[in-house]
């Protein structure tokens, strides 16, 4: 398999050189664990770009991804006992791991508390419709953002488990042995997850389009 | 055969859109980068750190404390003592005159901010961008103001709380708030009010957001929240 520091499909910088940055990162873990948390506040700012864009992924309010980047790291800390490091798997790919569960568990939660909020109204249902067939045509910056909220209100009608496997697939790029990897799931239930998720996805949208 | 053929496009029809939707879902590198770099995060994550420690621990030893809260802490258990009756008195007396006192300070509070969005403002928009920019410049001018003006986290929850406490319009599609770029002032707003205003789209140019030239005409409906010094800070728009 190829090598862990390119799985999230973020980073790349890493992927540049990476010897050099996962020994740093095993350096600071081991300092952490030995009680430096200056050596923690370190491998924070390495990485918090990466689980930030991972966490956008799945979030679009930007109090929410604050609170997955916090909850991501907060429990990488107190699971730093656990992390093997060296050759078996990289930190970033350990710390993506941790954030896409992270994820996954808000979006469990979010789809119980925001189930009557995410409703679209009938104004809404006819703008999206209006949207979808516009497809591929240039848009204004409103519209683009109007399009953002509309598609995550769509998305939210998708168990977590389907949304996690649709974007890690599809807007995240990464291969089913990658997702797999990120979601603790098996690669076979890993496609069989997608195949469910597209058939989903697409039943919601027969009903817009 | 047609009908195969038929079910064949449709299905790349669904294809399409599909990834038309989650790909309407990523978020700019300027949106990822004021997130990533929000001076609120590590605080926040330190404060979380601390409080899974105590939860986990069972509540702080004296060894976990900072030696001047450690040294009061000392002072209070040898004034109250272990064993004393009076702790079982005093220590419900103190929680619910915090509680009182934590009442007083909010309840003016709410009052006040109440009143205060209330006001109707006319949003006094003053560009400090020429009127007609060069479309060429227009990235550039963005990126250099989208470096003055970031709204803090704190801000955004408050505009966020904000208008959806206005907001009570099930007829209405709003975006997320976007700050305006085209304010030279970096200071942001403690406060300030949210004005619906009716706009012609050139207007989004001396804003510093892109704008299609074939639609200069149309109006654009669009929440602006203007800070108590007057200026625009950020803008939604309204469908």
């Amino acid at each position: 398999m190829e090598h862990w520091t390119d799985i999230s499909g973020f980073a790349t910088a890493a992927a540049l050189e990476p010897v050099t940055h996962e020994a740093v990162d095993d350096e600071l873990v081991a300092a952490v664990r030995s009680g430096d948390e200056a050596a923690f506040a370190l491998l924070f700012e390495r990485h918090r770009r990466s689980v930030t864009r991972l966490a956008y992924r799945f979030f679009y309010r930007r109090e929410q991804v604050e609170d997955i980047v916090q909850e991501s790291f907060a429990n990488a800390y107190f699971a730093l006992g656990a992390y093997r490091g060296g050759q078996e798997r990289s930190f970033i790919a350990w710390l993506s791991r941790i954030t896409v569960r992270a994820c996954y568990d808000a979006l469990r939660r979010s789809r119980r508390a925001e189930s009557v909020m995410s409703e679209l109204n009938q104004e809404e249902e006819g703008l999206l419709a209006e949207k979808l067939r516009d497809v591929g045509k240039g848009s204004d910056i409103e519209s683009a953002a109007i399009s953002r909220d509309l598609a995550n209100k769509l998305l939210q009608r998708l168990e977590p488990d389907d949304r996690i496997v649709l974007t890690l697939l599809s807007v995240g790029e990464l291969s089913v042995a990658e997702t797999a990897e990120l979601t603790g799931w098996s690669v076979s239930k890993v496609k069989m997850r997608a195949h469910r998720a597209r058939r989903a996805l697409r039943r919601v949208l027969h009903r817009f389009v | 055969m047609m009908l195969r053929r038929k079910k064949l496009r449709e299905d790349e029809g669904f294809d399409q859109v599909q990834r038309e939707v989650l790909l309407a879902v990523k978020v700019s590198e300027e949106e990822i980068e004021a997130a990533a770099t929000s001076p609120d995060l590590y605080d926040g994550l330190r404060l979380r750190i601390a409080g899974e420690r105590g939860r986990r621990s069972g509540g702080r030893t004296l060894d976990d404390w900072r030696p001047a809260d450690r040294a009061g802490l000392i002072v209070v258990r040898a004034l109250l003592g272990p064993s004393r009756p009076t702790q079982w008195i005093l220590t419900p007396a103190a929680v619910l005159l915090l509680v009182a006192v934590a009442l007083l300070l909010w309840l003016p509070k709410q009052s006040r901010e109440s009143t205060q969005i209330a006001q109707p403002v006319l949003p006094a928009i003053v560009p400090s961008l020429p009127l007609d920019p060069d479309p060429r410049a227009l990235p550039a001018l963005r990126e250099k103001a989208i470096g003055a003006v970031t709204l803090t986290s704190n801000q955004q929850r408050r505009i966020y709380r904000r208008h959806q406490s206005l907001d009570n319009h099930p007829d209405e599609i709003a975006t997320d708030f976007l700050p305006l770029t085209f304010t030279a002032d970096s200071t942001a707003p403690e406060s300030g009010h949210l004005v619906r205003v009716t706009i012609p789209r050139s207007a989004l140019l001396a804003m510093g957001l892109p704008m299609n030239a074939e639609r200069a005409g149309e109006l654009v409906r669009a929440d602006v929240f203007i800070g108590d010094d007057g200026l625009a800070r950020a803008i939604r728009f309204i469908q």
